[in-house]
């Protein structure tokens, strides 16, 4: 049949912080992941704008996580906790909405865990090419 | 409901003569069958027009930061919530505020009781003991009927006492018989919705908590601005989204929809989730309590239910 | 339009195969519009590097500078800087890691890792786009530290910091600073007398204006950040008024309770009313709630009766005081491993056997003022002193599982003390290993052994026993491979540091990690040592780990010097981010923005032109710029200098463009 397969597009926002530093960390440590995870740095994950995240669903973007500070451990007093809760709620809008939650996901880590990192976007990865992918709202309703 | 009616246009017109208030926002009769039209009264004599009835759907507190002076204002218990949130959100002051409230039976959908083939020279009296299968879907999960605060309370009845709330034989909403379906079948419902979508923002701008108005989409990053379905659905759910921790599921944004989309069916069960993941939290019950997604606390754990 | 210029590091032992920077620079410059330089060089990360970066900044009129290579964390600096050099705005300069995040993660595949580096680089250059230029920000502070603990630690860092202009507020939970150090015979490796070298340091922090010292006085709670930190104080009362008498003498000849004296390693008793010890700072006395009669539910007011009226108040009240500092320190010091796990070797069963403490008071002055060393059980003269060092050390089963070298250095000194006191007296020492290292330290515990005569056997005690009124010693020599057995009439277990006990709640109350010991964890072994993650709040001493004076010393003058650094007077050095309002109109007020700040940056002041409405305001000198308050504004009339929305919707579209 002969579908062409198109290349995954799974974005990953990372925070300067712990999430920027783990990927690093990884590197060092000589792990391996897919080049169609790419990778965006913010400050902090709750710079997060949620539109930002619905955006990507809408332009068909496969996957999209976030990464920041573990728990009680942020880099900004608080900022993974306020994270993790808004974040939280921007899944719970798109459970609601009947959008792809599992398309959205977060983890909080310690900057020294490149291997929790790699562990994480490979599972996420592959997580992703089962459910296939996602076109979005693009040419959609226009 | 006349009595209530007598009530309501008593306090009003005392709190004027008395100097207490400038004006006096409630509502009177709409213009259209059934409707109720927001009413600002500035002298004793204006009292005259304020009415309430099963048809108050707007939510009067949205023009709370914009009135100058002490005003009276006529709310429903979830009105009062968003009054609190106001108060909490330095929007109004709560010295310069006299709210009028009252045991609410819920508001009713004038489709159903035209249906039921009720007249609208009914719209006076009816009210959801006699129908309660017209009462909204925000009504329906109502738990909340009684106002948190008020500066009239107690005395006015509104038809009910404590207990006697009836409910329609099937008390399901939208919400719950779309939290049935699968996702796919939620998106396709939700895609249908908003292909009538005309980017009016009147449910934005008729939410008294929701402090963006809307216009704001036009302009920001993150979105296009353009009237599409698609883009209409992403900016209501960044609505939504906002207003998780704050909403208290008054109704006014779907009651303002030109063209009904069911707002609610989004708002009820992120005001569930909320609920559920922090504690039982609901918005507007107390001067003190912020919404938990502004609270840089760890989340509480959860047990997932099925 | 921008002119963009692209620098990438092109080493191929650095970079790998999969990275082909020439190629890539191609591509960049063929399709991105606004590149008009892309270029690599192998040694990029060198001053040749940066001279490429400014040379091209120059002659190419870049106003945009991205640089492909490794983690901006590191090497970002030095190029914004060459940048500057060469007049543009270091902030429009950015870094993108291909290294660690791209050419080594994805060796398995070239292709895909040659689209990813284009699309990363795209991003960054897009990003840049819409860069503003920026200027490092300065915070100002409070030029005020906490010391949270009197001790030797907190003591000699008062006395730093005092000197180089920073005041101190420094809170003890005894009734007297000065810790164990001054109780302590004397110091090695000079030998020096403690209670002579540390009480004028003691009267000295008690004396000066620019230290305010909180004796018996707990913290209570701790917020902010570097440069401003709120401080809650609870003084405990001490149930007594000095004002009235200084004499409590009476007082405690009253009291009828009696406990072993911790200021004297229990070898004495004190009353539940008392002076801690003679050189305590303050000198005053005190009710020990612990031990009072009252506060066991009995109506003893013995004292009370004994004293002059109002002198004893049991109804004296804690009082709370508030404090703002611009850091905290956490001097908590640390106690010594108690060995009573060890119990054939009978401590706190035979009275002969003591712990280091204990010796310490013991041997205290005896060999100035000429007078014998006596045994503790009945008094007679002392032949022979068996030392085990470091009991407990490497022991995960009944010890603890670190060892140091401060009980050897324990040891050889008290053992040194005791041949000082009279050469006669036979001195072994049983030690499991060498392990001192520091400089001195060696031929510190190699003169023990050599110049005074003291045994050191290598080898771990199995036993002491109590034969015919002495102590016996039995133990394997594991250098010569055969049993020993020496008679004492002391025995001392020299033990390690421990965490203090306090140590829990004080790292609760700071929100800092305690490490797998239970002492406080720095931000990095090497980089950061005495610094906590958390900016502005530093260690020092023995609540780092075990640590002698020498080391106290070397860290107090290390907090100092970070904090003077941290937080010099113009202010602290900080990114440019920083919050701003970019829509007066439209922001209502709501504060949702103040509440979600971490720092107490926003506040609201009245919108002008209007007497009603009130509108938030970003106080620049708090805002750390940490953005958290951008996504929960809903009109959207917030931004982050430095990463404003433009910048990140920029990159963010290239992914999906």
């Amino acid at each position: 049949m002969g579908v062409s397969e198109r290349r995954l597009t799974i974005l990953g926002i990372l925070c300067e912080h712990a999430g920027a530093q783990a990927a690093e960390t990884a590197g060092m440590e000589g792990l391996i992941y897919s080049p169609d995870v790419r990778l965006m740095r913010l400050l902090c994950a709750a710079d997060i704008d949620h539109l930002l995240i619905l955006n990507a669903l809408w332009e068909g973007v496969d996957g999209i996580f976030v990464v920041g500070c573990p728990t009680e451990r942020g880099y900004f007093r608080g900022c993974s906790e306020l994270a993790q809760r808004r974040l939280q709620a921007m899944k719970d809008v798109l459970e609601v909405a009947g959008l792809p939650a599992e398309r959205f996901r977060t983890l909080w880590i310690e900057a020294s865990d490149g291997k929790g990192f790699v562990s994480f976007v490979n599972s996420f990865y592959e997580d992703i090419k089962r459910l296939g992918p996602w076109n979005g709202f693009r040419g959609k309703g226009e | 409901m006349n009595e209530l009616r007598m009530i309501l246009q008593r306090e009003a017109r005392r709190l004027m003569e008395a100097g207490q208030v400038d004006v006096v926002i409630g509502y009177a009769r709409g213009p259209y069958a059934w409707t109720t039209a927001p009413f600002f009264a500035f002298n004793k004599n204006d009292c005259i027009h304020l009415t309430v009835s099963s048809f108050c759907t707007q939510n009067l507190s949205v023009y709370l930061p914009k009135v100058e002076g002490r005003v009276a204002i006529i709310a429903k218990p979830c009105d009062v919530r968003t009054i609190i949130e106001l108060i909490q959100d330095n929007q109004v002051r709560r010295e310069n505020v006299k709210i009028l409230s009252f045991r609410c039976p819920g508001m009713l959908n004038p489709k159903v009781l035209e249906e039921k083939g009720v007249s609208p020279d009914q719209a006076g009296t009816v009210s959801s003991k006699d129908y309660p299968e017209a009462l909204y879907d925000w009504c329906r999960v109502c738990i909340h009927r009684e106002p948190p605060d008020a500066d009239l309370k107690g005395e006015p009845r509104f038809l009910f006492e404590k207990t006697d709330y009836p409910m329609p034989a099937d008390p399901t909403t939208l919400a719950d018989r779309l939290e049935k379906k699968t996702p796919a079948e939620r998106l396709n419902f939700w895609m249908g919705e908003f292909a009538r979508c005309i980017r009016c923002k009147a449910c934005m701008h008729s939410c008294p908590v929701y402090y963006g108005g809307g216009d704001q989409f036009d302009s920001i990053e993150g979105a296009t601005g353009e009237n599409q379905p698609a883009e209409n659905f992403k900016i209501v759910l960044s609505f939504v989204h906002s207003l998780a921790g704050k909403c208290t599921e008054c109704g006014a944004c779907e009651s303002a929809c030109p063209v009904r989309i069911p707002l609610l069916a989004l708002h009820i069960p992120m005001y569930r989730k909320m609920q559920q993941r922090y504690g039982g939290y609901e918005p507007g019950l107390s001067y003190d309590e912020v919404s938990p997604l502004l609270k840089a606390e760890p989340m509480p754990q959860i047990v997932e239910g099925g | 339009m921008s002119r963009v210029g692209v620098f990438l590091y092109s080493s191929p032992e650095e970079m790998g195969e999969v990275f082909q920077a020439e190629q890539i620079a191609e591509v960049l410059k063929k399709e991105v519009a606004e590149v008009v330089y892309a270029g690599v060089h192998p040694r990029l990360l060198s001053e040749e590097g940066l001279r490429m970066v400014r040379e091209k900044v120059r002659t190419e009129r870049l106003d945009r500078v991205v640089v492909g290579a490794t983690s901006p964390r590191r090497y970002i600096k030095a190029f914004r800087k060459a940048a500057e050099e060469a007049g543009l705005n270091p902030y429009l300069l950015s870094m993108v890691n291909l290294r660690e995040e791209l050419s080594w993660v994805h060796t398995h595949n070239p292709e895909g890792a040659m689209l990813k580096a284009i699309e990363v680089l795209t991003r960054a250059i897009q990003r840049m786009l819409f860069a503003e230029p920026l200027k490092v920000r300065r915070i100002r502070g409070e030029k005020r530290i906490l010391v949270i603990g009197g001790g030797a630690a907190g003591i000699h860092l008062s006395l730093l910091a005092a000197n180089a202009g920073v005041d101190v507020v420094l809170v003890e939970k005894e009734p007297t600073i000065g810790g164990m150090s001054p109780l302590l015979a004397r110091l090695y490796p000079h030998m020096e007398d403690a209670e002579d070298e540390l009480v004028p340091l003691m009267m000295e922090v008690s004396q000066r204006s620019d230290i305010k010292v909180y004796d018996y006085s707990e913290v209570e709670k701790v917020t902010g950040f570097l440069g401003s930190f709120d401080v809650t104080i609870r003084k405990k009362a001490r149930l007594v008024n000095a004002e009235v008498t200084p004499d409590f003498t009476r007082g405690m000849d009253a009291c009828p309770v009696e406990v072993p004296d911790e200021y004297n390693a229990g070898l004495s008793r004190r009353k539940a009313l008392f002076i801690p010890h003679p050189q305590a700072v303050p000198r005053l006395p005190v009710i020990d709630r612990k031990n009072c009669l009252r506060y066991k539910g009995e109506n003893c007011r013995l004292c009370q009766q004994a004293m002059p009226e109002g002198a004893v108040d049991y109804e004296q009240k804690d009082m709370v005081v508030h404090e703002r500092v611009g850091a905290v320190v956490v001097a908590t010091g640390a106690g010594y491993f108690e060995p009573s796990t060890y119990s054939h070797y009978h401590y706190g069963d035979y009275p002969d056997v003591l712990s280091s403490f204990q010796m310490e008071r013991l041997v205290k002055r005896k060999g100035l003022v000429k007078e014998p060393l006596r045994r503790v059980s009945d008094n007679q003269p002392v032949k022979s002193v068996v030392f085990l060092q470091d009991v407990g050390g490497e022991d995960t089963q009944r010890g603890i599982p670190y060892a140091t070298e401060l009980p050897e250095m324990i040891t050889a000194k008290q053992a040194i003390l005791v041949k000082e006191i009279d050469p006669s007296i036979e001195v072994y020492v049983f030690y499991p290993e060498r392990r001192s290292h520091t400089k001195g330290y060696v031929e510190f515990v190699r003169s023990a052994e050599l110049k005074y005569g003291v045994k050191y056997i290598r080898g771990k005690a199995s036993e002491v026993r109590q034969e015919d009124g002495r102590l016996r010693v039995s133990a394997q020599d594991t250098i010569l491979g055969e049993p020993v057995e020496v008679v004492a009439d002391l025995v001392v277990l020299s033990t390690d540091m421990v965490p203090s006990e306090g140590a829990e709640e004080i790292a609760r109350i700071l929100g800092v990690r305690r490490d797998e010991r239970g002492f406080f964890e720095e931000a990095h072994p090497a980089f950061r040592p005495i610094q906590s993650p958390q900016e502005g709040i530093y260690f020092v001493g023995a609540a780092l780990g075990p640590a002698d004076l020498r080391e106290v010393h070397t860290q107090a003058e290390g907090v100092v010097g970070a904090f003077l650094a941290d937080l010099p007077e113009e202010g602290r050095v900080a990114e440019p981010y920083l919050a701003v309002l970019t829509d007066v109109e439209h922001c209502t007020g709501c504060f949702d923005c103040g509440r979600v700040c971490p720092y107490h940056a926003i506040e609201l002041v009245m919108k002008p032109g209007s007497a009603r409405r009130k509108i938030a305001h970003i106080i620049e000198n708090f805002c750390t710029g940490c953005g958290l308050c951008i996504p929960v504004c809903t009109p959207k009339v917030l931004d982050l200098k430095g990463q404003n929305l433009k910048q990140v919707y920029a990159e963010a579209e290239v992914t999906w463009a």
